[in-house]
């Protein structure tokens, strides 16, 4: 007879003869979806359940393991622990892209079972096993010990916080999507079941560069349950990519493989269990070739082309007065050589897409940065008008600019096209790690000069991209990384080249930073050595070089009234003058809205609907907020409650273009178009006395635009972006040189939602720190040798008492309410911080990251 | 609930005791290990490494947090466990360490043979197969002296390593992911 796996799960005697993973029959077979699958390795903690009292992954457990033991996961909560951790998680603002949520959620619950006043410290313990990419973990552990209070009666439940009755820009908005996401109900598209539903997933290459001599599927083929194998002859247009098409769907047979994560051919199956199979059974052929692994041997000049037209894939030269006769005449001179590594954004979601037949064409559950963006790499490879192809993002969890290219979206329109029925992809965590675009790997050379008084005179550098097998977005990363190098300061002259060249390891792409981290690493990093020269303190030669309204930045822009640099120095002045020897500071700036010329448009529409505002704008949400963001803007504009107002997600059929979540532009650029809508709605409502039900039907659409220069303008002083966010930062070490604190000033003009801020504050930093400290990204011949345990993210029990602080100007920006965004900036000066806080204490120059000889680098 | 300093607790690195091939037959054996060892000075297991099971540290303990099991092994109580160390100090086989009750997840074994060796020594002896450090996402595990250590500055406490492990060495303190007791 066959054995039988006998458990109890939320209350309810479950049995099964299936010995598995107890996620996979968790989420397969019960339909338990807040137990998230975010690696399936017992690295990351988003399928924690709690088993007898015990906070458990799921993914390490089996069924058979399970016999006899008691299993809640957030749907067994009780209905007072449910409205505790969902109250306590919004007023807390702990939930961000909500993917390690109910994970965390599991794991504070086994706690306080055991420790109902719990001190932080324990939380922590009891958090290590959970990874948090997006909120440096300090509001969820706020979020648990609010939770036990409410639980042990010595704090209430605001009713009317989550009801959001006032919900303006600058009010404490709990944010639309906390009670979905804590209680684990929300969509990920890995949460969608469809009837019919298959699996897809593609066989790639073993070697980084290899031809690909012969495919030969046959034995998969004859697997039950296999439905089709496609290759490259089956893809109308072999090429996608998010600017340049130079990404190949799949490696034909006879071509040569660029990196690891290229497929070779695409499986599709009834089940994941005859699709992994039948993947095993494939047979490639390979002619193992060297691969190119750096950027000096991909400039050599008989390097092996890894594109047509050759290994340079982008440059970009930035000049603006006289570099080299000012770096000549300059009383001090440093020239330093910076290398930084590629880095992965670890989102705790996995890539996953589910494409089926829609209409005349095809429609997509995404999670991805831009609906219309996917929209059009899939219109590419198919040759299709864009139309008859329909993006809709389920929730995302996390992108950090990782989810910018097509990953998973693309080989499922292949797949349900081919087989006619709904089609699921979803990444293995090593899938993800292996495929998707990282941070750019930096070589950068900085010569920055000063006068005798510290005030800067000039700067000229190379930066050498390391871009990997396809251009991704290295263009733009590129620019930004070149157009930002030079610090939020004033001078006047800049000669600066950069170059991002193809290699055979994982392409690189955008991340949070764009580029930035990179060059403002290598820029702050000099200042701290010319500030030595001249005999003045880092914070004193920052403040003397500070950019101010109306002063003029290195590429010529005009500092807006907003411009609040020197407000964020003077909020860290004392701080950073109360701890010599042990305190690192650095500034940033970053753009907000792509810029430089594009017609980067913000759209939205609102229509009423059932005496219900529904607001249209396809500007993804992936953790940041702006779905919030956008709903308190039309109540500002409006004076709604939020229960009045609904925001109907990023969907390319229904809701317009406005543009990627990149460039931290969703607030100011979407932002402003909400505004413009919801001003018109609100006229409207005053003519019908407030009387919403007599605009039922109505619709109020608004575009924004407000044009930019493009980089090299022949204009005195062009405008490269609607706007810049400034920032300082201050790193302290202890006497060990461990963090023990990081402040963090930030201008990012009006503050849409305190709450949110200060979560993309820590968080951005905490990013910063382990990119700083403990994250690398190692390869050996073009294939990485890491897993998501070993990447060296930050743990619940390594984090620094962060502390988010945002200066505001009287005279503000007119678009947005004055909001510039935060997106970005938050992760960028701190690896420049850490480096002076290491260089205060021990006058060793780092140039390297993640940094030599430190506190995390001790083995 | 406030405490000052962390929690630490005792963990026994052996689970051999009858599972463990013997060259003396238990019921012939008195005294403690020490005694044990004096009497039997070419060993009562076949495994030079294993817990004798004569409760030197038994003795030692103060707050009666171990005891000799089933199986003739020292076992700690964690919940009347201080961490104070008495017991690994007098371990004449040097078994027991001292580590903090986060880290629930532990081999229990200490036996240096090749793995054929072990195989024939013990039914829970560790056969440094490996299987542990191909598992653990956290690159915590490793073999050294031929049997599974862990580096608890990685390790997270997952419990891959004890469900993966084909011998049941690798345990769990909570109980939750031994594969075999």
């Amino acid at each position: 007879m066959e054995q039988s796996y006998i458990f109890t799960v939320n209350g309810i005697t479950r049995s099964t003869t299936e010995d598995k993973p107890l996620l996979r029959y968790l989420r397969d077979d019960l339909h338990l979806h807040s137990v998230k699958d975010g690696c399936s390795e017992g690295a990351c903690g988003t399928c924690t359940i709690v088993i007898d009292g015990k906070a458990v992954k799921s993914c390490v457990l089996t069924t058979k393991l399970a016999v006899g033991k008691n299993i809640i996961t957030t749907e067994g909560l009780s209905e007072r622990e449910k409205e505790a951790f969902v109250y306590a998680f919004g007023a807390k603002g702990s939930v961000q892209c909500g993917f390690c949520i109910p994970g965390m959620v599991m794991a504070g619950k086994a706690l306080l079972d055991k420790v109902p006043e719990p001190t932080e410290e324990q939380i922590k313990v009891a958090l290590k096993g959970n990874i948090c990419r997006c909120t440096g973990y300090k509001k969820i552990i706020e979020g648990i010990q609010l939770t036990a209070a409410i639980l042990r009666g010595d704090a209430q439940i605001e009713e009317n916080l989550e009801q959001g009755d006032n919900y303006g820009v600058g009010d404490r908005a709990f944010r639309t999507d906390v009670r979905e996401k804590v209680l684990g109900y929300g969509e990920y598209p890995d949460d969608v079941e469809m009837e019919g539903m298959v699996y897809a997933s593609a066989v790639r290459s073993q070697y980084a560069r290899a031809k690909v001599v012969k495919i030969d599927y046959s034995k998969a083929e004859a697997v039950e349950g296999v439905l089709a194998i496609l290759t490259a002859k089956d893809v109308p247009n072999n090429k996608v990519g998010h600017i340049q098409q130079d990404w190949d769907v799949m490696i034909a047979e006879g071509d040569i493989t660029r990196c690891v994560g290229d497929a070779i051919c695409l499986v599709v199956a009834e089940t994941r269990e005859s699709l992994e199979k039948a993947k095993k059974l494939v047979k490639i052929e390979y002619e193992v070739l060297k691969p190119v692994t750096s950027i000096q041997e991909a400039m050599a000049e008989d390097a092996p082309k890894i594109h047509p037209n050759g290994n340079l894939c982008q440059t970009r030269h930035v000049t603006r007065g006289d570099a080299k006769t000012a770096l000549e005449n300059s009383k001090y001179v440093v020239t330093q050589t910076y290398r930084t590594p590629f880095t992965e954004h670890a989102f705790l979601e996995p890539e996953c897409a589910i494409a089926f037949p829609y209409k005349d064409g095809v429609k997509v559950y995404s999670t991805d940065q831009g609906v219309y963006d996917t929209r059009k790499e899939i219109a590419i490879m198919l040759g299709w008008e864009p139309e008859r192809i329909v993006v809709e993002n389920k929730l995302v969890g996390g992108g950090f600019g990782g989810k910018e290219d097509v990953s998973t979206q693309h080989i499922a329109v292949l797949a349900a096209l081919k087989v006619q029925r709904p089609v699921k992809v979803v990444f293995s965590r090593q899938e993800s790690l292996n495929f998707h675009p990282k941070r750019h790997a930096m070589e950068g050379t900085f010569t920055l000069g000063c006068d005798e008084n510290g005030i800067f005179t000039g700067l000229s550098c190379e930066i050498y991209f390391d871009t990997g097998a396809y251009a991704s977005l290295c263009g733009p990363v590129l620019e930004r990384a070149c157009t930002h190098s030079v610090g939020p300061y004033c001078y006047q002259n800049t000669d600066i080249r950069g170059y991002g060249y193809y290699t055979n390891n994982p392409p690189a792409g955008a991340f949070r930073g764009f580029g930035v981290c990179q060059s403002e690493f290598a820029l702050e990093s000099n200042i701290n050595l010319l500030a030595e020269k001249v005999g003045i303190s880092p914070w004193e030669i920052r403040y003397r070089n500070a950019i101010e309204p109306g002063k003029v930045l290195p590429n010529g822009q005009i500092a807006d009234c907003s411009t609040a640099l020197k407000e964020t120095l003077l909020a860290v002045k004392d701080v950073y003058e109360k701890n010599p020897g042990r305190a690192g500071i650095a500034c940033a700036m970053k753009n907000a809205g792509v810029g430089v010329g594009l017609p980067d448009k913000g759209r939205a529409k609102l229509v009423v609907n059932q005496g219900v505002v529904e607001l249209y704008c396809a500007a993804s949400d992936i953790g940041q907020g702006c779905a919030t963001v956008f709903l308190q803007m039309v109540a500002e504009a409006t004076g709604l409650p939020k229960s009045k107002i609904k925001n109907m997600g990023a969907n390319s059929e229904v809701a317009p273009d406005s543009g990627t979540t990149s460039g931290s532009r969703q607030t100011l650029i979407s932002g402003e178009a909400v505004r413009m809508a919801a001003v018109d709605l609100k006229a409207a409502l005053d003519e019908v006395e407030g009387e919403l039900s007599k605009l039922e039907g109505k619709e109020f659409f608004a575009e924004f635009f407000d044009p930019t220069d493009k980089l090299g303008a022949d204009v005195p002083n062009p405008k490269s972006h609607v706007a810049y966010g400034f920032a300082t930062h201050v790193v302290i070490l202890d006497d060990d040189g461990k963090v023990k604190e990081v402040y963090a000033a930030h201008d990012s003009g009006k503050v849409v939602n305190p709450i949110s801020i200060q979560g993309q504050i820590e968080g951005g930093v905490l990013m910063g720190l382990g990119y700083a400290l403990t994250e690398d990204f190692p390869l050996k011949d073009g294939v990485p040798q890491v897993k998501y345990g070993t990447l060296g993210l930050m743990r619940s029990t390594q984090i620094p008492d962060i502390h988010a602080i945002y200066v505001e100007k009287e005279e503000l920006l007119p678009f947005a309410y004055g909001a510039k965004g935060i997106g970005e900036i938050a992760t960028i000066p701190t690896a420049p911080a850490v480096q002076g806080a290491y260089y205060a204490m021990d006058h060793v120059l780092r140039t390297k990251l993640p940094m030599d000889d430190t506190f995390y680098s001790k083995k | 609930m406030a405490q000052k300093g962390k929690k630490r607790v005792a963990v026994i690195q052996c689970n051999g005791g009858n599972r463990a091939e013997r060259v003396i037959e238990n019921d012939k054996i008195v005294g403690d290990c020490n005694e044990r060892m004096e009497q039997y000075p070419e060993g009562i297991l076949s495994c030079k490494w294993g817990c004798l099971g004569g409760g030197t540290c038994v003795d030692a303990c103060k707050f009666d947090a171990i005891s000799i099991n089933e199986y003739g092994v020292a076992e700690v109580d964690r919940e009347k466990c201080i961490g104070c160390g008495l017991c690994a100090k007098v371990c004449p086989k040097n078994l027991i360490r001292i580590t903090t009750p986060e880290f629930t997840i532990y081999p229990a074994c200490m036996n240096q043979d090749k793995g054929a060796e072990t195989r024939k020594e013990c039914q829970v002896g560790c056969i440094a197969c490996g299987i542990c450090v191909k598992n653990c996402p956290a690159d915590a595990m490793k073999i050294e002296d031929n049997h599974a250590v862990i580096d608890e500055r990685k390790c997270i406490a997952c419990g891959m390593c004890a469900v993966k492990c084909p011998r049941g060495i690798i345990l769990d303190a909570d109980g939750i992911f031994t594969v075999r007791a």
